[in-house]
């Protein structure tokens, strides 16, 4: 059970790792298109946890 | 206004509404710390843990207790508001809780933590050592992800359905948290107040729940009587400058609204974000979304120039002295004039 416990640890660092520099990305470049582009760095830094969590969301493409 | 993502501004009443928030989280935690290491009830960091824990769970049921107490009573509704407020502070005051349970029991091993935590120890076959932080821990996540998504950016991005959809796992993480409040309890605490506890909290939850969906099976009840009619009631029933909200079998929900000048319906979803505007109110003539203070005519459902904002209107009745309401929204940009109640 240990190595099954250790495998998911591993899978959501992983996981957080690809999100944060996913979510880098977003709310610098992948904004530019966005109604919220031109606005405050406070609200870009606000949508940073969002884009680490759901990025895979993110990458499929369901915008509205 | 437009269609476009707009971020709400923050005004008095918010910072109010945080502020006591806050104050009350503080109250709390300072409550739970001092009498426990008064009674000798643990360590300090035990009690820290204890604390938050505590805290989020409590907050949880605030949380979920909103929105059906909105849907029974008026008086509710500003909390309605404001409730991602709740949620961001429960998913942080968790994650203190997590951070700091992690650190005492996990951190000192060669093991990481989180492996510690899910597979270290216990057995998963077995209720009584089942290791209960594993269903903290998936809450847990549950809570960030609602919480870093909770922004109105992202309901307009991800758009309303999937948004919901996502929200809507705050019930499987509270079924998480209350099975691993049971288990640690069960495996350390031997007492029964706090499993008391919980179990009258789901309890009154589950009461309020069904409360609020009888409420609005009553209200909707009407719309079996005739397919494409649905009796609303006396038209004196509808508070004045606000409205009651009916659910069609099919469509969106409907709004009537009564003002000093008669009854009129719209589809009750903003055209914005999909606010509730049937919780809204009359405001200078004008329909006004609780959300963000989008405008709209009763008549038209058309916002005030210059904005093109536009939502579906719905033919209105007065028949034996009840408000019927057609099921089938108008065309976009129809009128309909305000149909007069004799007082």
């Amino acid at each position: 059970m240990l190595n099954i416990a250790q495998y998911i640890s591993y899978g959501l660092g992983i996981y957080i790792l690809i999100g944060l520099l996913f979510g880098l990305y977003f709310i610098t470049l992948g904004l530019r298109n966005e109604a919220i582009a031109g606005r405050g760095i406070i609200l870009r830094f606000m949508l940073l946890p969002g884009a680490i969590l759901i990025w895979p969301l993110l990458l499929l493409g369901k915008k509205s | 206004m437009s269609h476009e993502f707009v971020p709400v501004q923050w005004n008095r009443q918010k910072y109010f509404y945080d502020a006591i928030l806050l104050a009350a989280v503080f109250l709390f935690l300072a409550t739970f710390i001092v009498s426990g290491s008064s009674t000798g009830a643990g360590n300090m960091m035990i009690l820290m843990i204890r604390s938050f824990g505590a805290c989020a769970i409590v907050l949880l049921h605030v949380v979920l207790a909103i929105g059906p107490l909105a849907r029974l009573s008026d008086r509710f509704k500003p909390l309605l508001y404001n409730r991602r407020h709740f949620g961001v502070i429960t998913a942080l005051i968790g994650l203190v809780h997590g951070g700091l349970a992690l650190m005492m029991y996990h951190g000192m091993g060669v093991i990481n933590p989180i492996a510690s935590a899910v597979g270290g120890y216990g057995n998963y076959g077995i209720p009584i050592e089942f290791p209960f932080e594993s269903l903290g821990l998936i809450a847990l996540i549950i809570l960030l992800i609602m919480a870093a998504t909770s922004h109105d950016f992202w309901l307009s991005r991800l758009s309303p359905p999937v948004w919901k959809a996502l929200h809507m796992s705050v019930y499987a993480a509270y079924a998480l948290l209350i099975a691993h409040v049971a288990l640690g309890t069960a495996q350390f605490d031997k007492g029964f107040g706090l499993l008391f506890a919980i179990g009258l909290g789901t309890l009154i939850l589950t009461s309020l729940h069904l409360g609020a969906l009888l409420k609005s099976r009553g209200l909707d009840a009407a719309a079996a009587e005739n397919s494409d009619w649905i009796n609303v009631g006396n038209p004196l029933s509808i508070p004045m400058n606000k409205a009651v909200t009916v659910t069609p079998k099919s469509g969106e929900r409907i709004a009537i609204f009564r003002q000093p000048k008669g009854v009129s319906a719209i589809v009750a979803v903003c055209s914005h974000q999909n606010g509730p505007l049937g919780e809204g109110c009359i405001r200078d003539g004008l329909i006004t979304c609780p959300w963000h203070g989008f405008q709209f005519s009763p008549e038209t459902g058309a916002a005030p120039a210059p904005f093109t904002d536009r939502v579906q209107t719905h033919e209105v009745k007065i028949e034996n002295g009840d408000v019927w309401v057609r099921t089938t929204p108008d065309p976009l940009g129809t009128f309909r004039s305000t149909v007069q109640v004799a007082s």
